[in-house]
């Protein structure tokens, strides 16, 4: 069935008037007619003059009643029109542009602004950024924000500036760029500009860089060997012929490239266009190692080939490169341990199993992935959430998932669970879940809340942030509650202590926090307590965090005590020493512990929470009477050989993950101990015992515990290689391929090899790179890499080999790209920019700006608000309609009127006389009972609320002194324009409004 | 005339008909009653909604916008009312009271540890011809001033005055949040000065011009360094976080607003003792009202009635200093026009309501004879 709409009609506009369906104005004419043919018999009766009337009445009501159902509406046209500046803050323009944008903008209001128009401020670089809403107020530009400059996304802001455009008003976009982006599609953004009306005039920033150096690229081979010499190829484009001089660095470290022993860098003149240099290098140590290539320009070199007196360049950022070759090694295992005590026997095992290992505590863990890679297997050996940051944690996660990595987590008191890893990005790529198994009666922790981070840059960020970092290190099972002092002024839970559960709830209940300007920590602390009094858990720990300047009524701290709940307080920003007292106070009073944390290290605040949730986490830990894991038989690699294993005393409860991963020791209550799982490209082990005295005394005198950790070390380990692969990285635009050659062991080319790869990105996400054979044992895949920053490729590859024999290793790169695109475009990109004015009806503008006209009318629409009429069309129609009964069925009697009009004036004097009989009667009874209400308001003295045994109520000043004449000056006793002191009226109108509520306390 | 209509409606018209007219005779004027209210006749204003005449900024930070709000003060300029207000960029901007226009601002020169919170109109010391900008520099520990007017450009500006330290000693600052000055028609100004943070009081000086520079000469301290530093909580003198103070009866009272105890004080400035507080919980018909929230602002209206602004409940209200009974309350929280969002201070001038309404980053000027009616 064909859906029918009623309106096959346009609106039509008339005058004001605007009827949206006006096909049932046709009402007019055709009931108009009908009602004159009828009238011809109904209103014969009427004289000729009465027949008019009433006909045109009925005429008229008609009229109204078509009206109203046609949807009338009243429209409101605005006149003001919004500017809306999108301004290029990215680096590739120069900051001496950008002070000459703010002096455009500046100048050019003084134009065809008209007070009720409007300008905002939007600025492009990585992101986009409102920095002024489209206001009347805005007549300059103000940068708050402009975010990471090194690119340029410009499709982002002009969406930005059209979604901040005003609805009351007409819109424009002013673009003021160089028009070259790095990030999304202007035109596109054009596009949505045109389809909502709104022209975009755009201003290009000329520049042109006429000397420029760019080093584009450093090639180097994916794998060599230790002591193997390589060629590194640098690639560089000149736009004048130069001279300048070529520095290399390995790992960090300058190698000498010139015979002088003054310099290091190697003298090099260029002509103009593209070069490739080649500098050898031999690796002398296994690892990734990274080769940094640096052009430093000295001069242009003129036709006759003397040096010029330029230095060739403009912009510095383009004149270095870098590139990463893995240097082959036998596989070593990386081990993180705060003590020696807790790895040794665990380091002795693998050594014995000549396993080559390298022993860090957390705080020499490696930053970087290529780092990282260098390891074909990394150990965490009771490690806390809190002894590592997110950062390293997700690259941990990324070095498992996407470079293929093994990560070996061994238990102890401090982790799993109990150390804060609940929700971590690490816990994923883990074969166990972290909260404790559903069926588990545990004890468990109440943690509340308080934050107040007004004062904090970015308050509000930090401020969730903190609140999710504390409820994912938490249990399902744990309480928690979340206090806010609200945008109103009120103190109240915004997440009563309940259950963290799903954790779906209460990140709701996070994302709404706003954190208001708390005065006092009183309430705020008076709620947390009562919450956790009433909270059945076994440890209850509340958590501020502030700036401290909040006042602290230091009794309540007591009744903390009282209830063994502790407190710790976190001072950020703090205003003064006073601010640190405070919270130093009410950490100590009642056990808890007290953080400072500096503006410069607010990304450490949540890692804080982790380690305070930490202390709830207790309960997870199993320690007793000393038992032998059940084997559940399962046949791995890991367990191979092993019958039985010694007794342990203690362990981290945790949950298994459903059958998705194999567990292969069972601790209480089928607790998972020994367990295993692939993750991505890596493989993943997890012992919640330990490997040492504390809870496996009798482990480590055991005869199988250097076999059953070589065997699960060495599953998590890369597999080795068994083939031969060349990798090389080839960058392509805002792309880089990866191309493989492949060759067994006898050197032939290897074909139908099965590839599995993933690259890891800058930003972390990671991405599968499909790689295609496209040769007889050549593969090729591709993958975005348009953003700085180095690219881990990792690949693990299974094929048949000659004898049917099955071939199966693994192998990285990586490569780089050191700066944007940013820094690439030598000139401005113009078409683009006109392109965009074209396709939106915008103007190309000058860069003078009294010609600029930026509020300029021509061709906009102004927007019209729509306010609905019917209600008035129906009341006139029903009101006309009455008129026409009234003429036909009233005859008007001026007799009558006369008389009616004598009647009422007469009431009316009556009524008159009462009303002045009844004020004189109030007057009468308010003068006689005068006394009264002065004594009332003596009374009334007496109950406020001064200390009675204040000797202040007994001085002579006491309560109510005498009136005297005003000072001088007096606080707050405001000075006006006219000679009249005090707003006499409404005062009176406020003591009138006292009085009459005394007299109605006194009638009572 | 009513009553001749009815008859000949009766006398012409059968019993159903009658009553059918009769009943779209009651639409009718329904309807046009109905109509009527629709039009604007009677109150514009709906229930629990301030009266506003004109709302006065926008969040921001341009000449005339706010970000945060927290102190105002107002003084006469070429027969202009305007206003002094400080935000949290500490910007101290001078606002006409009928446009909203920036007539000038400066930024105060020290912003790195915090925002100033109070400002005061008062002579310059030492010249009690001179009218001046009181600043309580709060994060800063000090009371800065600056001669009125300015017409400065928002550029980081030296106070032509400044005094005070951090310090918890008698004469030290730690948030300095108001400041009033008495200034008698004969003898030294007294400058009273509150301030939070460990030291809640108020610290009492004496101006005295000493070989052309002015010196403020400490007298005494008005009120215990409250429960913050475990003074007991009985005792009246025991303040926590005087936000604001008004003077009264000649300089010789003091009214304080004790926001995080709830309560205004007035203390005799003579003695330095308190001379009675209340909570405002009593009303004039002897009807229990709630009792205040965070009470952040304190102005007189004259000798008798007070107008305290209420962080804590976004409302104002009126409190008879000699009773301490609440007289009205005025305001409701929320965001729309006539609502207030943990509003700092109001005050009346020229029969306007002036409401610094620092949640929502405006001022709301009212209609204050409505409000007192």
């Amino acid at each position: 069935m064909i859906p029918v709409s009623t309106h096959t009609l346009a609106e039509v506009v008339i005058g004001p008037l605007q009827f949206d369906v006006p096909m049932w104005l046709w009402l007019v004419p055709v009931l108009g007619v009908l009602s004159w043919w009828l009238s011809r018999q109904s209103l014969s009766g009427l004289g000729k003059a009465s027949r008019w009337i009433a006909l045109s009445a009925r005429i008229i009501a008609i009229a109204m009643l078509a009206a109203a159902l046609a949807e009338p509406q009243l429209r409101d046209r605005s006149d003001s029109v919004a500017v809306t500046a999108v301004v290029d803050a990215s680096r590739s323009i120069p900051s001496t542009a950008q002070s000459r944008i703010d002096r455009y903008i500046s100048e050019a209001q003084s134009g065809s602004r008209q007070p009720q128009d409007k300008l905002g401020i939007v600025t492009a670089a990585e992101d986009a950024y409102v920095q002024s809403s489209p206001s009347t107020f805005v007549r300059e530009v103000q940068r708050q924000s402009i975010g990471a400059r090194d690119g340029t996304n410009l499709d982002e802001a002009v969406r930005l500036a059209i979604a901040a455009s005003p609805d009351d008003s007409a819109s424009r976009i002013l673009l003021i760029s160089d028009g070259n982006e790095t990030d999304g599609s202007l035109l596109r953004a054009a596009d949505q500009a045109k389809a909502v009306g709104i022209p975009i005039d755009v201003l290009p920033i000329e520049f042109e860089f006429t000397e420029e150096v760019i080093v584009e690229e450093v090639q180097a081979p994916a794998g060599v060997r230790v002591g193997e010499t390589v060629s590194l190829r640098i690639v560089l484009t000149t736009t004048e012929p130069v001279i300048g001089r070529l520095s290399v660095q390995q790992n960090g470290n300058t190698i000498d490239l010139d015979p002088d022993p003054q310099q290091t860098g190697s003298l090099v003149t260029l002509d103009a266009g593209r070069h490739v240099l080649s500098v050898p290098v031999t690796p002398m140590r296994p690892g990734p190692q990274q080769y940094d290539a640096v052009f430093e320009p000295l001069a242009t070199i003129d036709r006759d080939g003397n040096p010029g007196n330029t230095r060739g360049d403009s912009v510095i950022e383009n004149n270095r490169a870098s590139a990463i070759t893995f240097v082959g090694s036998e596989g070593s295992v990386l081990i993180v341990s705060e003590t020696i005590e807790e790895a040794q026997p665990l380091e002795d095992a693998l050594n014995a199993a000549e396993i080559q290992t390298q022993r860090v505590t957390s705080t020499n863990l490696p930053v970087t992935l290529p780092e990282l890679t260098a390891y074909e297997a990394i150990v965490l050996v009771n490690q806390s959430a809190y002894n590592s940051s997110a950062q390293q944690q997700e690259l941990l996660r990324q070095y498992v998932h996407d470079t293929g990595g093994g990560l070996v987590m061994i238990g102890g008191p401090d982790t799993f669970g109990a150390g804060g890893w609940i929700g971590s990005p690490l816990a994923d790529a883990l074969p166990i879940r972290l909260d404790p198994p559903q069926k588990r009666q545990m004890p468990r922790g109440a943690l509340a809340i308080i934050v107040h981070s007004v004062e904090i840059p970015r308050g509000v960020f930090y401020g969730k942030e903190i609140c999710r970092a504390s409820v994912d290190a938490l249990s399902r099972l744990d309480l928690v509650g979340i206090i806010e002092f609200q945008g109103f002024g009120g103190t109240d839970w915004v997440y009563p202590m309940s259950p963290v559960g799903d954790r779906v709830a209460v990140n709701q209940a996070i994302n709404g926090l706003q954190f208001g300007d708390m005065p006092s920590f009183d309430p705020s602390l008076r709620l947390a307590l009562a919450g956790l009094q009433a909270a059945e858990a076994g440890q209850k720990h509340l958590v501020v965090v502030s700036d401290g300047d909040p006042t602290l009524t230091r009794s309540i701290l007591r009744e903390y005590r009282q209830s063994g709940i502790t407190i710790s307080a976190v001072g950020v920003n703090p205003h003064s020493p006073s601010d640190l007292n405070t919270l130093r106070v009410m950490a100590e009073r009642t056990g808890g512990t007290y953080y400072s944390v500096g503006n410069n290290a607010l990304e450490t605040l949540p890692q804080i929470f982790v380690k305070e949730a930490q202390t709830l986490r207790r309960a997870l830990l199993w320690e007793g009477e000393a038992f032998s894991p059940s084997m559940t038989g399962v046949p791995t690699e890991t367990m191979r050989g092993i019958g039985s294993v010694p007794p342990i005393e203690g362990y981290v409860v945790a949950a298994d993950r459903d059958g998705l991963s194999l567990v292969t020791l069972r601790g209480k209550e089928d607790d998972p101990i020994a367990a295993q799982w692939q993750h991505g490209l890596g493989r993943v082990v997890t012992f919640t015992s330990d490997a040492a005295t504390r809870w496996a005394g009798a482990w480590v005198g055991w005869s199988g515990f250097e076999q059953f950790w070589e065997q699960h070390v060495r599953w998590a380990m890369r597999p080795a290689d068994n083939a031969t692969l060349r990798i090389v990285t080839e960058t392509r635009g805002e792309q880089t391929a990866v191309i493989v050659e492949a060759f067994d062991p006898d050197g032939e080319r290897l074909d139908f090899a099965r590839f599995e790869s993933r690259v890891a990105t800058p930003d972390g996400a990671g991405q599968a790179i499909e790689i295609r054979q496209v040769g007889p044992g050549r593969y090729e895949g591709v993958f975005d890499s348009s953003d700085a920053g180095a690219y881990v490729v990792s690949m693990r590859y299974r094929a048949a080999g000659e004898q049917g024999q099955i071939l199966e290793g693994s192998a990285q790169a990586a490569t780089t790209r050191p700066y944007a695109d940013e820094f690439r475009a030598l000139k401005t990109n113009s078409p683009l920019l006109r392109q965009v004015a074209a396709i939106t009806g915008g103007r190309i503008l000058t860069g003078d700006p009294t010609q600029a006209d930026l509020w300029n009318r021509a061709e906009l629409v102004m927007p019209v608000a729509l306010t609905p009429a019917w209600l008035a069309f129906l009341i006139a129609g029903v009101a006309v309609f009455l008129t026409d009964v009234g003429i036909r069925r009233v005859r008007i009697d001026p007799r009558a009127i006369a008389a009616w009009f004598h009647r009422n004036t007469s009431l009316e004097t009556r009524g008159s006389t009462d009303t002045t009989d009844a004020f004189k009667s109030v007057k009468g009874r308010k003068a006689a009972s005068q006394a009264t209400i002065e004594e009332t308001r003596k009374r009334s003295a007496k109950r406020y609320e001064a200390a009675d045994d204040r000797p202040a109520s007994s001085e002579p000043v006491a309560l109510s002194g005498e009136q005297e004449a005003a000072s001088p000056l007096r606080k707050k006793d405001r000075p006006k324009p006219t000679d009249d002191d005090t707003p006499t009226d409404s005062l009176s109108a406020l003591r009138a409004a006292k009085r009459r509520a005394q007299d109605d306390l006194e009638d009572r | 005339m009513i009553a001749d209509v009815s008859v000949q409606f009766r006398s012409r018209c059968p019993n159903s008909v009658r009553s059918c007219q009769r009943a779209v005779g009651i639409v009718a004027v329904a309807a046009l009653l109905l109509a009527s209210n629709a039009g604007g006749c009677g109150s514009d204003t709906p229930p629990g909604f301030l009266p506003v005449e004109r709302v006065l900024g926008e969040t921001g930070t341009h000449p005339g916008q706010f970000r945060y709000p927290r102190g105002m003060d107002t003084f006469v300029l070429d027969g202009r009312a305007v206003l002094a207000i400080v935000d949290k960029t500490s910007r101290i901007q001078l606002i006409d009271l009928d446009t909203g226009n920036s007539l000038g601002s400066l930024r105060t020169l020290k912003s790195d540890l915090g925002m100033p919170t109070g400002l005061t109109v008062a002579p310059f010391p030492g010249e009690p011809s001179g009218q001046a900008l009181w600043v309580a520099d709060t994060h800063n520990h000090q009371v800065i001033v600056y001669r009125l007017p300015f017409d400065h450009a928002g550029e980081p500006t030296a106070p032509d005055f400044a005094f005070g330290e951090y310090g918890d000693q008698p004469s030290q600052f730690i948030y300095p949040t108001d400041i009033a000055v008495h200034t008698p028609e004969v003898g030294p100004a007294t400058v009273y000065i509150s301030e939070y943070g460990g030291n809640d009081r108020i610290n009492v000086f004496k101006i005295e011009d000493r070989s052309s520079a002015p010196t403020l000469i400490f007298q005494r301290q008005i009120g215990l360094s409250g429960v913050a530093m475990d003074a007991p909580e009985d005792d009246p003198a025991a303040l926590a976080r005087p936000q604001s103070l008004a003077l009264r009866n000649s300089g010789r009272e003091l009214v304080v607003v004790d926001a995080g105890r709830h309560r205004l004080v007035r203390f005799d400035t003579a003695t330095g003792e308190p001379i009675a507080w209340t909570f405002g919980t009593t009303s004039d018909a002897g009807e229990p009202v709630e009792p205040m929230r965070f009470p952040y602002g304190v102005t007189l209206l004259d000798d008798q009635l007070a107008l305290v602004t209420e962080f804590g409940s976004s409302s104002l209200r009126v409190i008879e200093l000699d009773t301490g009974h609440t007289v009205s309350t005025h305001g409701s929280p929320g965001r729309l026009e006539g609502q207030l969002a943990t509003p700092w201070v109001g005050m009346v001038i020229q029969d306007e309501l002036v409401i610094l309404d620092s949640g929502n980053d405006r001022v709301q000027v009212v209609d204050w004879q409505e409000v007192a009616r």
